[in-house]
C-alpha cells in the first residue's frame, strides 16, 4: 500500500441523461414524482412511504403489460435478462467505482442490474496528478466529456437475476457489492424490474464512492481479469464483447469445450477439404485454437455435413444470439448457418442492449438479411431494438445505415422504446424500409421533434403504436390516426406537445373505430367532449387510462357514457380524477361485467358501498386501487382483502 | 453526434423553458362569494376572548425560531449577502404563564416552520435567496380541514422548486403557481387555502422580485423609514385574496384567486436595508410606527441580533393581539367597514426579517 492513500470521493448524483419513464409530469416546473428527483441528496430517507419528492417510475408488478404482444423470439438467452426501466444518472467526478448505495424509501427491491459508462476522457487522462491525495481541487462544473465512439462501453457492475420479494416494508440504503473494473465512469445506469413488486417503487437518492486512481492491488487483480474489452487490442470487439456475456455465464456453452468437441469429431470423419478463409482465422482469435487449427483444415465441417440442413438450422435456433453469432467462428458450415437470414425471424437484442456498439450492429446487419450480401426474400419479422444505443455507444447515422441495409420489407414488429440514438433521420428512413410494420413502438424517444414525427403517417397498417414521452404534436398523431385506420392499442401518454387531446379523441372516435386500448395518461387538456366522442363511436375499448387527466369532470357525464358505452371494458385508470363518485362505480358495476381492473386513486367521494357492488357485479376484478381515497382507511382496505382474497387491493400511504 | 449527447446532459443544467401555465381548470371555477377566514375566526365584538376554534393540534409550544441561513449559504462574490432570521407564535400560545412553562419536546406535531396555521421557509439557489410566508384560512376548519397542511405544503412546494432551480428569479409569482401546481399534482386530495407572500433576492443584482397574494406582507425599511412596502388584496373585509383547493362536491361558492393575480414588484436593494416579511398576525396587531420603532432596536448584522429583534417584534405583536382594549390597526379597518370593534386581533404570528448586509 501506498503511504498517502487516495481518499475514496463520495458524491450523489448531479443530473440525469436519460430515463425510460416517470409517473410525473413532463414539464420541467414540476418535481412531483418526477426522475430527476433522484438528483441530490436524501430528502425523504429515513421516512417510509410514497412522497411526491421521490423518483417514482410508470409501472409495477404485471398489471401494465396487457396490451403488449408476446414477443416471439424463442431463442433461448444466455442470461436471464428482466429490466423493465431504467435511469442514467450522471456524477459530477469520474471515479474507479467502489461502491453505490441506492436510497429506496417506498417498496425497496426493484433494482436488478447496475452498469458503468466507462469512456476515455480526453480532458481527464491524468487524474490526481497535481493532488496528493488524488482529489481534484475543482469539484464543481467539469464540462461534459465529449464521447469518442469505440471508446465508450458499458460495463456490468452488479446484477441480480433473481430479485426478492417480500422485503420489509422500510426505507433502506442498499450497496450491493460490485464487480470491480479498472476504468473510470461518471455514469451509471440502474436498471429495474417491477414485476415482482406490490405496488410503486420509489427512489430518493443515489450516491457513488470510488476512488480517483486506480490502487495497485486493485490493478492487480484486474490483470487476471482479461475478459474486458479493450478497442484498441482486439481484432473483432463485437465479437470478443457478445463471448464476454457468455463466459460470464456458466449455463451457456464455452466456447473452449466447442473446440474440443470438434477435435473429437474431426478424427472420425472424412469431409471435403476447403481451407479456411483468412478472416475466419482472425476471427477466433480470442480462443486458443492453434493446435486443431491443421485438423480443421483437413475436416473443416465435421460431423455437422452429414446432418440435413433443416436439422442443423433447427439446432441453431436453440443457441443464445451471442453463441449462435459466435458459431460462425467454426467452420465453413457453421459460418453459412450463422449468416443464413432465414435463421433470423424474430430477433430480440434488447437483453444484449449494452454489448451493441456499432462494430457489433454491423456484424448484426449483415446477418439480417444485408440486400447487397444476401439478395433474396426478406424474411425478420420482428425486431426489439428497446434501449439500444444507451450511452451514445452507436452514432445515429449508424443505425440509419442499419435501416438502409437491412431488408425490412416484411418485418411487422419494431420495437425502439428508449432508444437513445433514434433520430429524425433514421425514423426517415425507417419510414420508407418498413411498410408493413404492425407494432411499432418508440415511448421516450426524445431525439424526434414533431415534424419528424408526421412522418408516421407514411405508415399505413399500424395496429399497435406507442408514443409515450415522446413530442408528437396535434398535427402529428391527427394525421397517424388518418392514415391507420386499423389502429387497435395506442399510447399518447404524457405526449406534452399534444395540446388538445378532445380533438385527437374525436378524430380517432371517426377513423378508428376498432380502438381497443387507449392511454392518454397525464392528457392535461382532456375534457368530456372528447371522451364523450371515444365512447359513443368505439365500443370494442377495452383498456383506458385516463390517470391524472385533471380536466375530466364526472359531473358532465362523461365517465357514465363510457360505463354505458364500453361493454367489454377490463380496465379503466382514472386515477387521480378527484370527481369518481358512487355514482360513477355503479354505473361501472351495472354495465362493465368485465371488468377486471380499476384505479380510483385519491378520489373522496367513493365509500365501500359502492366498490363492494362493484366486487359483487364483475366476477373478473383482480385489482383496485383505492389508494388515498377518503372512505377506505387501512381498516376497511384490510377487510375488503379479506373478505376478497382474489382481488389485489392497492393502498397507498404517506406518513 | 457528440453534440446531441452534449445536448441532452445540457438540458438539465440550462434555465427553464418560459412557463406553461396554470392549467385551464382556473378558468372553470369562479370568482366569487366566499367562505374565508371571516366565517369562523371573524371578530365578535367585544368577545375577542372566546373565539370559536375547533383545533385538531394541542396547545403548541410558546416560540420557537426557525433555521436560518447565513451560515449554510456559500461565500460567493456577490456585492451583497442576506442575513434572515425567522420566529413566530401560534395563536393558541396566549402569554399567559403556563403556555410558556410547555417544553417544546412534550408536544407533538413540532414542526420549526409552522405557527399555527402559518408557514414559511427559507431557501437559496445560487445567486438567490428565497423566502416566503402564508397563512392558512382557518375557515375550512369548518369542514373539518387542517388549514395549516396546506399552507405548509405549499410552502414546501416553494422550496423544493427552489431547491432543484425550478424558478426565474424576476418571477416570483411563477414560484407560486408552480407551487400551488404541485399541490394538485399530489396523489394524496388536498383541501384548504392560503394567502402567500413570495421574496426573491437576486444578490447579482441587489434587487428584491416579490408577489404577495391576500394580506400577509412585507416592508422594506431604510434609515427608519419604510421605504417600499407589499399592498394588501382583500375581497372585501376579512376576506383576502388566496389560493385555494376546494372539495369537489361542495356546493357553496369559494374564493378562487390565482398566483397570477398576486400583487408583484420590483425593488431595489441598498446596504442595511431590512426586510420584515410577515402574515397579518403582526400587521394587523402593530401599526408600522411600533415595527419601525422595534427595528432601530438593532444592534448589528448579526444574525444572533437579527433572530432577537425578530423575536421581539413577534412576541410585541403576540401581547397587542390578546389587548382586549388596544385600538390595533385590525380594530380600524374593521370600523371603517362599519364595525364596532375594539382590540388585538390573536392570530397566528409569523415574522421573518432579513437584512441586507455588504460583508
Amino acid at each position: 500500500m501506498r503511504p498517502n492513500q487516495p481518499k475514496y470521493i463520495k458524491q450523489y448524483a448531479v443530473g440525469i441523461i436519460d430515463f425510460s419513464s416517470q409517473y410525473g409530469g413532463e414539464s420541467q416546473r414540476s418535481f412531483s414524482y418526477s426522475v430527476s428527483n433522484i438528483i441530490g441528496e436524501p430528502k425523504i430517507f429515513p421516512k417510509y412511504g410514497d412522497f411526491t419528492q421521490a423518483a417514482v417510475m410508470r409501472t409495477y408488478g404485471g398489471w401494465w403489460d396487457h396490451t403488449q404482444p408476446a414477443l416471439r423470439d424463442t431463442r433461448p438467452r444466455s442470461l436471464k435478462f428482466q429490466s423493465q426501466d431504467y435511469i442514467d444518472v450522471v456524477f459530477d467526478k469520474a471515479v474507479y467505482p467502489w461502491s453505490i448505495a441506492i436510497y429506496e424509501t417506498y417498496n425497496p427491491g426493484a433494482l436488478v442490474r447496475i452498469l458503468a459508462l466507462c469512456q476515455e476522457f480526453p480532458n481527464q487522462k491524468t487524474p490526481g496528478n497535481d493532488n496528493q491525495d488524488g482529489v481534484d481541487p475543482d469539484i464543481c462544473g467539469k464540462a461534459v466529456p465529449i464521447p469518442v465512439y469505440g471508446f465508450t462501453s458499458w460495463e456490468v457492475l452488479w446484477e441480480n437475476t433473481n430479485p426478492q420479494q417480500n422485503l420489509p416494508r422500510e426505507a433502506r440504503m442498499f450497496a450491493p457489492i460490485l464487480r470491480e473494473i479498472n476504468k473510470r465512469s461518471r455514469i451509471i445506469r440502474l436498471e429495474f424490474s417491477h414485476s415482482h413488486l406490490d405496488y410503486y417503487t420509489e427512489l430518493d437518492a443515489v450516491e457513488l464512492t470510488g476512488l480517483p486512481t486506480p490502487m495497485e492491488f486493485r490493478q492487480k487483480a484486474m490483470s487476471q481479469r482479461t475478459l474486458s474489452y479493450n478497442a484498441s487490442s482486439s481484432v473483432d470487439p463485437p465479437l470478443e464483447e457478445l463471448q464476454l456475456l457468455s463466459i460470464a455465464r456458466s449455463d451457456s456453452i464455452a466456447p473452449s469445450s466447442s473446440t474440443e468437441d470438434l477435435a473429437y469429431l474431426e478424427s472420425k470423419v472424412d469431409y471435403k477439404s476447403t481451407s479456411v478463409d483468412g478472416p475466419e482465422t482472425q476471427v477466433s482469435s480470442g480462443i486458443d485454437v492453434s493446435e486443431t487449427q491443421l485438423e480443421t483444415n483437413l475436416y473443416p465441417d465435421g460431423y455437422f455435413s452429414l446432418l440435413p440442413p433443416e436439422i442443423l438450422s433447427k439446432i441453431f435456433n436453440y443457441l443464445p444470439f451471442p453463441d449462435f453469432c459466435r458459431a460462425a467462428r467454426v467452420c465453413h458450415l457453421f459460418k453459412e448457418h450463422s449468416y443464413n437470414p432465414n435463421q433470423l425471424v424474430h430477433l430480440d437484442l434488447q437483453p444484449y442492449w449494452h454489448m451493441i456498439n456499432e462494430r457489433a450492429l454491423e456484424s448484426i446487419q449483415v446477418r439480417c438479411g444485408d440486400e447487397e450480401i444476401n439478395p433474396g426474400p426478406p424474411v425478420l419479422k420482428t425486431l426489439n431494438m428497446k434501449w439500444l444505443g444507451g450511452g451514445d455507444i452507436i452514432a445515429p447515422l449508424q443505425l440509419d445505415l442499419f435501416f438502409h441495409s437491412c431488408n425490412f420489407k416484411s418485418l411487422s414488429f419494431l420495437d425502439l422504446g428508449s432508444s437513445f440514438c433514434l433520430t429524425d433521420h433514421v425514423l426517415a428512413t425507417l419510414t420508407r424500409v418498413a411498410p408493413m410494420l404492425q407494432y411499432l413502438n418508440i415511448e421516450s424517444c426524445d431525439k424526434l421533434t414533431p415534424q419528424a414525427l408526421r412522418m408516421l403517417h407514411k405508415m399505413q397498417n399500424l395496429q399497435t403504436l406507442n408514443l409515450y414521452r415522446t413530442k408528437v404534436d396535434d398535427a402529428g398523431i391527427i394525421c397517424i390516426i388518418h392514415a391507420n385506420p386499423e389502429l387497435r392499442h395506442l399510447n399518447i401518454g404524457s405526449c406534452p406537445m399534444i395540446t388538445d387531446y378532445d380533438r385527437v379523441l374525436q378524430e380517432l372516435s371517426i377513423h378508428c373505430k376498432q380502438i381497443r386500448s387507449l392511454d392518454t395518461w397525464r392528457a392535461k387538456s382532456l375534457t368530456s367532449i372528447g371522451l364523450n366522442a371515444l365512447t359513443s363511436n368505439c365500443k370494442c375499448l377495452e383498456q383506458l387510462d385516463l390517470g391524472w387527466c385533471g380536466t375530466l369532470q364526472s359531473s358532465s357525464g362523461c365517465f357514465a357514457s363510457l360505463a354505458r358505452n364500453s361493454p367489454n371494458l377490463k380496465k379503466l385508470f382514472v386515477t387521480a380524477n378527484r370527481t369518481i363518485s358512487d355514482n360513477e362505480i355503479n354505473l361501472l358495476a351495472k354495465h362493465c361485467r368485465k371488468l377486471r381492473q380499476l384505479d380510483i386513486l385519491g378520489t373522496r367521494l367513493v365509500t365501500r358501498l359502492a366498490i363492494e357492488n362493484l366486487i359483487y357485479k364483475c366476477p373478473d376484478l383482480h385489482f383496485i386501487d383505492l389508494s388515498f381515497c377518503y372512505a377506505f382507511p387501512e381498516e376497511i382496505v384490510n377487510s375488503l382483502r379479506q373478505n376478497h382474497p382474489q382481488i389485489a387491493i392497492k393502498r397507498s400511504f404517506q406518513e | 453526434m457528440s453534440v446531441n449527447f452534449h445536448s441532452k446532459l445540457g438540458r438539465l443544467f440550462t434555465t427553464l423553458q418560459p412557463p406553461v401555465f396554470l392549467s385551464r381548470m382556473f378558468s372553470v371555477m369562479n370568482y366569487g362569494r366566499v367562505v374565508a377566514r371571516a366565517l369562523v375566526n371573524s371578530v365578535c365584538p367585544g368577545d375577542l376572548e372566546h373565539i370559536p376554534i375547533v383545533s385538531v393540534f394541542p396547545r403548541r409550544a410558546l416560540q420557537r425560531e426557525i433555521h436560518s441561513s447565513p451560515t449554510t449559504a456559500p461565500a460567493q462574490p456577490f456585492p451583497c449577502r442576506i442575513v434572515s432570521a425567522a420566529c413566530g407564535f401560534s395563536k393558541l400560545d396566549s402569554p399567559s404563564k403556563n403556555s410558556r412553562r410547555v417544553p417544546p419536546a412534550a408536544v407533538p406535531h413540532l414542526d420549526k416552520r409552522v405557527f399555527g396555521d402559518d408557514a414559511c421557509f427559507i431557501s437559496y439557489h445560487k445567486a438567490s435567496e428565497i423566502w416566503g410566508v402564508a397563512d392558512g384560512v382557518g375557515g375550512w376548519r369548518a369542514y373539518g380541514v387542517d388549514p395549516s397542511l396546506f399552507s405548509k405544503k405549499l410552502m414546501d412546494a416553494c422550496e423544493m422548486l427552489v431547491k432543484t432551480g425550478r424558478f426565474l428569479p424576476e418571477q416570483p409569482a411563477d414560484l407560486l403557481a408552480s407551487g400551488y401546481q404541485e399541490l394538485l399534482e399530489d396523489k394524496k386530495p388536498l383541501v384548504g387555502s392560503s394567502t402567500a407572500c413570495i421574496m426573491i433576492v437576486d444578490k447579482s443584482k441587489q434587487t428584491m422580485h416579490t408577489a404577495n397574494l391576500g394580506d400577509s406582507g412585507f416592508r422594506v425599511v431604510r434609515k427608519g423609514e419604510v421605504v417600499h412596502r407589499s399592498i394588501e388584496q382583500q375581497h372585501f373585509f376579512n376576506t383576502p385574496y388566496q389560493l385555494s383547493i376546494t372539495p369537489e362536491d361542495s356546493r357553496a361558492e369559494m374564493v378562487h384567486d390565482r398566483a397570477e393575480d398576486s400583487d408583484t414588484a420590483t425593488f431595489d436593494l441598498q446596504l442595511g436595508d431590512l426586510i420584515l416579511t410577515a402574515t397579518d398576525g403582526l400587521f394587523d396587531n402593530m401599526p408600522d410606527s411600533e415595527i419601525l420603532k422595534k427595528l432601530s432596536e438593532l444592534k448589528d448584522n448579526k444574525y444572533e441580533s437579527i433572530k432577537q429583534t425578530a423575536w421581539s417584534i413577534a412576541e410585541h405583536a403576540r401581547d397587542l393581539s390578546f389587548d382586549p382594549d388596544y385600538l390595533s390597526p385590525f380594530a380600524k379597518q374593521a370600523r371603517r367597514s362599519g364595525m364596532n370593534v375594539i382590540g388585538g386581533k390573536p392570530d397566528d404570528i409569523t415574522v421573518l426579517l432579513s437584512m441586507v448586509t455588504g460583508d
